[in-house]
C-alpha cells in the first residue's frame, strides 16, 4: 500500500498531465495551470517545514554549543526577524525591498562575480595540451575568449580575409558547437523521455522506501 | 621553480586579476568594440524594423545576480524603442527579476517622458508557469488575472486595449533577458510566430546560437560584450563600455596564464624525459 | 491556439512509448538486454569512494534545484542509493545537501534505505543530510564553505546546475577531491569538464540507475533510447535530403511543423 498509492498517483496525473498538453478542450479548461498553482501552494506550506527544519538543526546546535554555533544563532535570527517583518508589512513596504537591494542583490551579484576569479584558476589548471583533443580545445577556447574581446578585432580585424579572428569564432560557435550542441540536446530529450516513461511505469522505485 | 608553476597556488592568479580589472576602470583605456553582424546586430535591426506604435514585450528572465550583464542591455533596447517611438510590455517568467527592474525600467521609461498605462506598461509575475502563457494566447487578460504589477485593472491603461491575446498581432516582438531556465524555449516551443530576441548571459551563447540559423531566435545580444556593442548602435554607451576594457585585459591575463601553464607542463614532461633516461 | 508541431510530437511520444514498452515487457520475458558502454564517470565511483574511505574523509552528493517532481532527483536517487550503500558497507561518512525541504526528506529515506540494505542501519546520522535553502548562491556559499571545512574526499554534483557549478566545482578541485559531475544544462558543461575528474553529459546523468543496479527493465529503457536516437538520425538525414531535391516541398519538415 505504502508503495502502491504513490505510485498509482504518480501514473494517474502523468496520464492527466498528458493530456492536458496535448488536448484541446483541457488546455481551455485550464488544467495545468491548476495543478501548477495546488504545486506552489503545497512549496509554500514545504516552506514552514524547511524553517522548522533549520530551527531544529541549528537549535540543536546552539544548544549543545558545538563548534561556531554563534553562526548557527544569528542564522535563525536573521530569518525570523526578515520573516515576521515582511509578514506584517508586506513585499511592498520600501524598506523590506531596501533589505533586499541593499543586501541580497548586492552579495548575489558579488558572488557571481566570484565566479570569474574561480574561472582563471580552473583554466590554469585545465587547459593543457596533454592530448590532441586537448590541444585543440585549448585552441578553440583561446581563440573564442580573444576574438570576443576588442584585442581580438586589432589583432585580426573582421574586415580583413575570412572575417577575421570574430569569422573564424562564428564559425567555430556555429557549425561544430551547434552541431554538438544539438546532438546533446536531442540525447537528453531522449534520456529524459525514457527516464520519465520509467517513473510512468513504476520502475523507478528508489524513493519509496523499503519494501 | 617548473614545480611551483605547475602549481601555482591560486591566490596569486586572483590578484593578478583584480590588478587588471581595476586598472582600466580607473584609467580607461577605450578600445573599440565592433559588432558582431550575426548575433547583436541582427537584434538590432529586429527591433528597428519595427513600425511606430509597435508592442515589444520584455520577458524578465533572470535574477540579481545577473543584473550588471543583462540590464544595460535592456536600457540600450528601450533607447533604440524610444528613437522608434515602440510601445513596452514588461513581464516576466521569473519573480526575483521583475522584483529589483521594476523601479529600474520605470525611472528609464519617465526619463523619455513614457506615460505609464498609454507607452509602457509592466504586467507583472504570473504564477501558473508556461499554462499561463498559454492562457494568455487566448485570452490575455483572463491569463494576467487582469492587473498589472501594482493591482491596476487593465481597463484602466489604454495599451491593453491592443492586448486581447497573446499572439503576432499583438505583440510585434518578445525580447528575452535570460539567465536559466524557465526562458526562452516557452516562446520557441509556443509562440513561434511572434518575432523573438534573446539577450543572453555569456554563458549560454553556445546553446542559444544554433537557433539563429533555424529563425528561432531573429537575434542574439551576447553577454556583456554584446551590451557593449548594443550600446554603440544605439549610440549611447554606458557601463559595459566601460566594463569591455577590463573583460579584454582579463582575457588576455587568462590566456597568459594558460601559456605559463602549457610551458611549464611541457619544460617538466620534458624534464622528466632526461631524468628517465 | 494552435501549436507547431503538437500532433507530430504526440505521434512521436506515442512511438516512443510503444518501443520502450516493447523493451521493458522483453526484458520481463526474460530477453538478454545488450550491455551498456562504458560510463567512466560511473566506474569511477567505487575507486572514488574507497579513496575517502583510506583517507577517512566523507563523501559529499549535492544537489540544489531538485524538486520531488523533477526527473532529476530520479537521477540523484539512483546514485545515491548506490553511494550511500557503498558508503555503509565501507564505514564512510556520507555527505547529502538538498536544497528543496521535501527532496532532503526523501533523500534521508533513500539513504537509510540503502544503509539497511547493506546491514548497518545504525551507521545512519542525523547530519548525514542536510537542508540548505535553495537561493542559488546562499547556497552555494554555504555549500563552499561547507567543503573547505569538511574536506571531503569525493564530492559528487548530480542534477541542473546553474553558475554555481563553477564555485562548486573548482572548491572541490582545491580541496583535492575526486569530482564526478553529471549535468544535462549544456552550459555549464564546459566548467565542469574544466574543474571536475569525471562528467556526464546529458542522457548519461539519467543513465546511473540502469547502469549502476544493472536491473534489465531498466536497461531496457536504455535500449529504447538509443532506438529512438537511431530513429532520429534517421529522420535528419531523410530531411536533410529532402531539403536539398526541394526545399520549398520538404515532406519531412511539413510533417514536423504539423
Amino acid at each position: 500500500m505504502k508503495r502502491q498509492v504513490p505510485l498509482i498517483l504518480t501514473t494517474a496525473m502523468a496520464i492527466v498531465v498528458f493530456l492536458s498538453v496535448v488536448s484541446y478542450s483541457l488546455t481551455e479548461l485550464q488544467v495545468q495551470a491548476k495543478i501548477d498553482r495546488m504545486r506552489q501552494f503545497m512549496t509554500a506550506v514545504l516552506m514552514f517545514m524547511g524553517v522548522a527544519n533549520l530551527l531544529r538543526v541549528h537549535g540543536n546546535v546552539i544548544s549543545k554549543k558545538e563548534r561556531n554555533w554563534m553562526f548557527s544563532g544569528w542564522l535563525l535570527v536573521i530569518m525570523f526577524v526578515y520573516m515576521i517583518f515582511g509578514m506584517a508589512v508586506g513585499n511592498k513596504n520600501l524598506t523590506y525591498r531596501w533589505f533586499y537591494d541593499a543586501i541580497i542583490v548586492p552579495v548575489n551579484g558579488t558572488m557571481y562575480a566570484l565566479v570569474a576569479f574561480y574561472l582563471t584558476s580552473a583554466s590554469y589548471k585545465a587547459f593543457r595540451a596533454r592530448t590532441a583533443e586537448a590541444a585543440i580545445m585549448m585552441v578553440c577556447a583561446a581563440w573564442v575568449m580573444v576574438s570576443n574581446v576588442p584585442v581580438g578585432d586589432f589583432l585580426w580585424p573582421s574586415t580583413s580575409a575570412l572575417g577575421g579572428m570574430a569569422g573564424i569564432r562564428d564559425w567555430i560557435v556555429s557549425v561544430p558547437n551547434s552541431a554538438v550542441s544539438r546532438a546533446i540536446a536531442v540525447g537528453i530529450f531522449l534520456g529524459g523521455f525514457a527516464s520519465n516513461l520509467r517513473i510512468f511505469l513504476g520502475l523507478e522505485r528508489r524513493h519509496l522506501g523499503a519494501g | 621553480m617548473l614545480e611551483k608553476l605547475n602549481n601555482l597556488d591560486s591566490r596569486w592568479m586572483y590578484l593578478a586579476l583584480v590588478i587588471v580589472l581595476i586598472i582600466p576602470v580607473i584609467k580607461p583605456i577605450g578600445m573599440p568594440v565592433s559588432v558582431n553582424k550575426d548575433l547583436t546586430q541582427r537584434a538590432y535591426d529586429t527591433i528597428g524594423a519595427l513600425p511606430a506604435g509597435s508592442i515589444v514585450m520584455f520577458d524578465v528572465a533572470y535574477s540579481a545576480s545577473t543584473d550588471t550583464e543583462l540590464t544595460p542591455m535592456m536600457m540600450a533596447i528601450m533607447e533604440q524603442m524610444a528613437k522608434k517611438g515602440l510601445k513596452l510590455l514588461v513581464a516576466g517568467q521569473w519573480e526575483s527579476g521583475l522584483f529589483f527592474v521594476k523601479d529600474k525600467v520605470a525611472a528609464k521609461a519617465k526619463s523619455f517622458g513614457w506615460k505609464y498605462g498609454v507607452d509602457w506598461v509592466n504586467i507583472g509575475f504570473k504564477a501558473g508557469g508556461i499554462s499561463t502563457f498559454r492562457a494568455m494566447a487566448t485570452d490575455f487578460w483572463k491569463g494576467a488575472m487582469g492587473i498589472d504589477i501594482d493591482k491596476t485593472p487593465f481597463e484602466q491603461l489604454p495599451i491593453m486595449q491592443r492586448v486581447k491575446k497573446l499572439d503576432e498581432n499583438a505583440i510585434s516582438c518578445i525580447v528575452i533577458y535570460e539567465s536559466g531556465s524557465p526562458g526562452m524555449e516557452t516562446w520557441i516551443t509556443y509562440f513561434p510566430k511572434i518575432s523573438l530576441v534573446k539577450a543572453s548571459v555569456a554563458a549560454e551563447i553556445a546553446s542559444s546560437v544554433r537557433y539563429i540559423p533555424t529563425g528561432q531566435l531573429k537575434g542574439l545580444i551576447p553577454g556583456m560584450r554584446g551590451a557593449a556593442e548594443y550600446e554603440k548602435l544605439v549610440g549611447k554607451p554606458g557601463v559595459s563600455t566601460q566594463l569591455m576594457d577590463a573583460q579584454s585585459l582579463s582575457c588576455l591575463l587568462i590566456i597568459g596564464l594558460i601559456v605559463l601553464g602549457n610551458i611549464a607542463f611541457f619544460s617538466s614532461k620534458k624534464k622528466a624525459g632526461h631524468i628517465g633516461r | 491556439m494552435s501549436v507547431d508541431g503538437a500532433v507530430s510530437g504526440f505521434i512521436t511520444a506515442i512511438v516512443l512509448m510503444v518501443i520502450t514498452w516493447y523493451y521493458v515487457t522483453s526484458a520481463r520475458r526474460g530477453k538478454q538486454m545488450p550491455e551498456i558502454r562504458k560510463l567512466p564517470g560511473l566506474d569511477a565511483i567505487d575507486e572514488a569512494i574507497g579513496r575517502a574511505t583510506e583517507m577517512g574523509r566523507p563523501v559529499l552528493l549535492a544537489n540544489r534545484t531538485a524538486d520531488v517532481g523533477s526527473v532529476h532527483s530520479f537521477a540523484l536517487w539512483g546514485y545515491m542509493g548506490y553511494v550511500a550503500g557503498l558508503c555503509a558497507k565501507y564505514d564512510t561518512n556520507f555527505i547529502n545537501i538538498a536544497g528543496d525541504y521535501l527532496a532532503a526528506a526523501v533523500n534521508e529515506e533513500v539513504i537509510k534505505q540503502s544503509y539497511l540494505e547493506a546491514g548497518r542501519p545504525e551507521a545512519f546520522k542525523p547530519d548525514t543530510v542536510r537542508y540548505i535553502p535553495g537561493d542559488q548562491w546562499a547556497w552555494t556559499s554555504a555549500v563552499a564553505g561547507m567543503l573547505k571545512r569538511e574536506r571531503p574526499a569525493t564530492t559528487m554534483w548530480i542534477g541542473y546546475f546553474y553558475a554555481e557549478s563553477m564555485t562548486l566545482s573548482e572548491v572541490g578541485a582545491q580541496i583535492g577531491a575526486i569530482q564526478i559531475a553529471a549535468t544535462t544544462n549544456t552550459a555549464q558543461l564546459p566548467f565542469f569538464v574544466a574543474a571536475c575528474d569525471y562528467t556526464l553529459i546529458g542522457e548519461e546523468e539519467y543513465a546511473a540507475s540502469a547502469y549502476l543496479s544493472k536491473e534489465p527493465m531498466l536497461t531496457g529503457t536504455l535500449v529504447a533510447e538509443d532506438v529512438g536516437k537511431f530513429i532520429v538520425v534517421v529522420v535528419v538525414v531523410l530531411g536533410v535530403i529532402a531539403q536539398l531535391v526541394d526545399p520549398k516541398a520538404n515532406l519531412i519538415s511539413n510533417w514536423l511543423k504539423f
